[in-house]
């Protein structure tokens, strides 16, 4: 955590930065779902664009956990605490996943094969 | 009381407990919405419908991106400020934290009341048309109302609530007469009395529900409390061994006493019927309506068959029923802004069958006037210009896959305002030299996100355009209701939207109400500032998964 009044002062330029590539990462994500000769992929919304659009979504999010919210210079507590519902939260879209994917239910729905 | 390391690092975390709070919040608030997020991807993956995908306002979504952005800096040099003992630096930045949020919410209340005032209906066939419905000064029903020539009106006089009432007679009262007459009970010590409160053929006032409702109260609340006293009295008779010796010392005793208490109880309550010792509890009031034409905004109740001519009965909320034949109750658009048929096309395949002859076939390319005319225009005109982008995107090659491009299920079966301004522009003519003047939407707007629609696009819609209600599936304006992707579009983003406003208004406080901590702890200000920050930060962090997850895919 940077405290001197130096420290701070020193990180100005960062923060400026920081917000530059943050707006210059969401004109880019708006150009590529906007301007059809920078679509990759197939013809409108596809695999690709999600793929790029989340993947620049994920970099500008660390940007700001990053710098704006001081990770980069965190005590080992805070980063237990985030990292650690980051990681349940993901464990909960798996097990949401995993559900889903659960042949037991689907299978059932379906209709009883002959004999049974 | 001093509430301890608010200021100052507890030894073995090295961090005030302040700092730990926010960040433990944070990490419930991270839960919370990874949940939200969650929920969005597999009603996304298992939609049985086709995706919205695309569809919200891009640029006032990025403005917004820009100003949480512009915030979140802000924020950071408010707090640096305070670090530095500079409240002027405090103070100014601040200040511009607070008013982007203000901005942000006025974007997001303008986008959420477009959402509020436009309007979808779905027919029979899966298809669907989307616009605005019409409005008439005074006519609460904007087009889609339940028209009924009454025969008589039925009404619950102990659940009928005055708005409806006060429609019914502001429309019809002075046709409408009671049918029969409506009779009580009275006591009268030991007397019961029958009357007529009501004479056949009194007219409807809020007056007589109202005298009819007491009365009916009265004489259920009566007849409750006998029917209670009677089973009190059963109990009695039947715990007498004299007269039930029978159950005395039984190993079921409970069992044969309540069989024989209901017996009793049966017994007491006719022989109480007989004596007329029950008011009498009539909760409905039937009007004859004479034919009166009522009106009902349909959001009030359900229909049994809304088909013109036919019979129907509408049964208002608060269990008003009205009997009679069904009037016009069609959906009465003030003009068409967007065709859709990816539904029909979904359920055609999914059954193996020819999607563009069910289309052919739809009611909504079978619409009557002249609105319908510009309908059938509209999609022929789409069809052929279609057919050029098709062609134009097999010549340019997938840089990944390197095979032709292929219009996408918007391309081929939406057709969006933008085109139909566009086709009536070219006057419905499609050549291979002037299509590429039609917007292509399968990309989001942004020219048309400043100007919106104009007088001038408003004029090459289709107009007063009716369809059957008979030929309706579902209808809704585009709110939670409409479908799984609206419901959790509010969801995140209106819970968003919290954040913001609570977000505001603890760094709003900080900045109206600091000074004096300023003042005597500025360093206390400081720590409280950074909390407020990083969790303005967080909301900041969920935008920007929000933008490009809404409004760009």
């Amino acid at each position: 955590m940077a405290d001197t009044p130096e420290e701070i002062k020193s990180h100005f330029k960062l923060y400026f930065t920081i917000a530059g590539v943050l707006f210059v990462g969401t004109v880019l994500t708006v150009l590529v779902a906007t301007v059809e000769s920078l679509d990759i992929g197939g013809h409108g919304f596809d695999t690709y664009d999600l793929v790029l659009g989340l993947a620049i979504a994920t970099f500008k999010m660390c940007c700001v956990g990053y710098v704006f919210m001081h990770l980069n210079h965190e005590k080992k507590a805070i980063y237990w605490i985030f990292f650690g519902s980051l990681a349940f939260a993901a464990i909960l879209i798996g097990l949401f996943g995993w559900a889903f994917g659960d042949p037991i239910i689907f299978d059932g729905m379906l209709p009883a094969k002959p004999g049974q | 009381m001093e509430i301890p390391y608010i200021v100052n690092a507890r030894k073995d975390t090295g961090l005030n407990n302040s700092k730990i709070a926010i960040w433990l919040f944070l990490a419930s608030e991270v839960m919370l919405f990874g949940g939200l997020f969650s929920s969005y991807i597999f009603l996304r993956i298992y939609a049985d419908y086709p995706w919205p995908e695309r569809t919200l306002p891009v640029l006032p979504g990025l403005i917004n991106t820009f100003i949480l952005i512009l915030s979140s800096v802000t924020v950071v040099f408010a707090w640096a400020g305070l670090k530095l003992r500079n409240w002027n630096m405090f103070v100014a930045n601040m200040a511009i934290t607070i008013i982007c949020a203000a901005v942000f919410m006025v974007f997001k209340a303008k986008e959420y009341a477009g959402k509020f005032h436009h309007h979808a209906t779905q027919t029979e066939d899966y298809g669907w048309v989307e616009g605005h419905l019409h409005y008439d000064e005074g006519d609460s029903t904007h087009g889609n109302a339940y028209v009924v020539a009454a025969k008589e009106v039925n009404f619950s006089v102990d659940s009928t609530t005055a708005n409806y009432l006060a429609s019914i007679i502001a429309q019809a009262g002075d046709k409408l007469s009671l049918k029969r007459d409506y009779v009580i009970r009275e006591i009268s010590g030991n007397t019961f009395n029958e009357k007529v409160l009501f004479e056949a053929g009194t007219a409807l006032t809020p007056e007589v529900i109202a005298e009819a409702k007491q009365h009916f109260i009265k004489a259920r609340t009566h007849n409750q409390e006998l029917r209670t006293q009677l089973l009190k009295d059963a109990w009695v008779i039947a715990r007498d061994p004299n007269k039930h010796n029978e159950l005395v010392g039984l190993k079921d005793f409970d069992s044969k006493v309540k069989n024989t208490v209901a017996e009793v109880h049966t017994a007491l309550v006719k022989k109480a019927e007989n004596n007329n010792e029950f008011l009498l509890a009539n909760g409905n009031m039937v009007f004859d309506a004479d034919g009166a034409e009522l009106k009902f905004n349909s959001g009030w109740g359900r229909t049994s068959d809304a088909k013109e001519g036919d019979s129907t009965n509408l049964s208002l909320l608060d269990g008003t029923v009205v009997t009679g034949t069904a009037g016009d109750s069609n959906f009465h658009y003030r003009y068409v802004d967007a065709l859709d048929f990816r539904h029909l096309v979904m359920k055609a395949e999914a059954k193996g069958l020819h999607a563009d002859d069910l289309i052919e076939q739809s009611p909504i390319l079978a619409l009557e006037g002249e609105g319908g005319d510009k309908i059938r225009k509209i999609w022929k005109t789409h069809k052929e210009w279609r057919k050029h982008l098709a062609k134009h995107l097999e010549g340019r090659k997938d840089a990944l896959t390197g095979e032709g491009r292929k219009p996408t299920e918007i391309d081929l079966y939406r057709v969006t305002w933008h085109q139909m301004y566009a086709y009536a522009q070219l006057d419905y003519n499609i050549t291979e030299e002037n299509w590429m003047q039609v917007k292509d939407d399968h990309q989001p707007s942004m020219i048309y996100d400043i100007t919106g629609m104009t007088k001038e696009h408003k004029a090459t819609f289709p107009k007063e355009v009716e369809v059957p209600r008979e030929k309706v599936r579902f209808d809704s304006v585009f709110s939670p209701k409409m479908n799984n992707y609206y419901a959790i579009y509010f969801t995140i983003t209106g819970l968003h939207g919290l954040h913001v406003i609570g977000g505001a208004i603890v760094l709003g406080y900080y900045l109206f109400f600091g000074r004096k901590m300023y003042n005597s702890n500025p360093e206390w200000l400081a720590n409280r500032v950074e909390v407020g920050g990083l969790f303005w930060h967080f909301v900041d962090l969920v935008w920007i998964l929000v933008f490009p997850v809404f409004y760009l895919m």
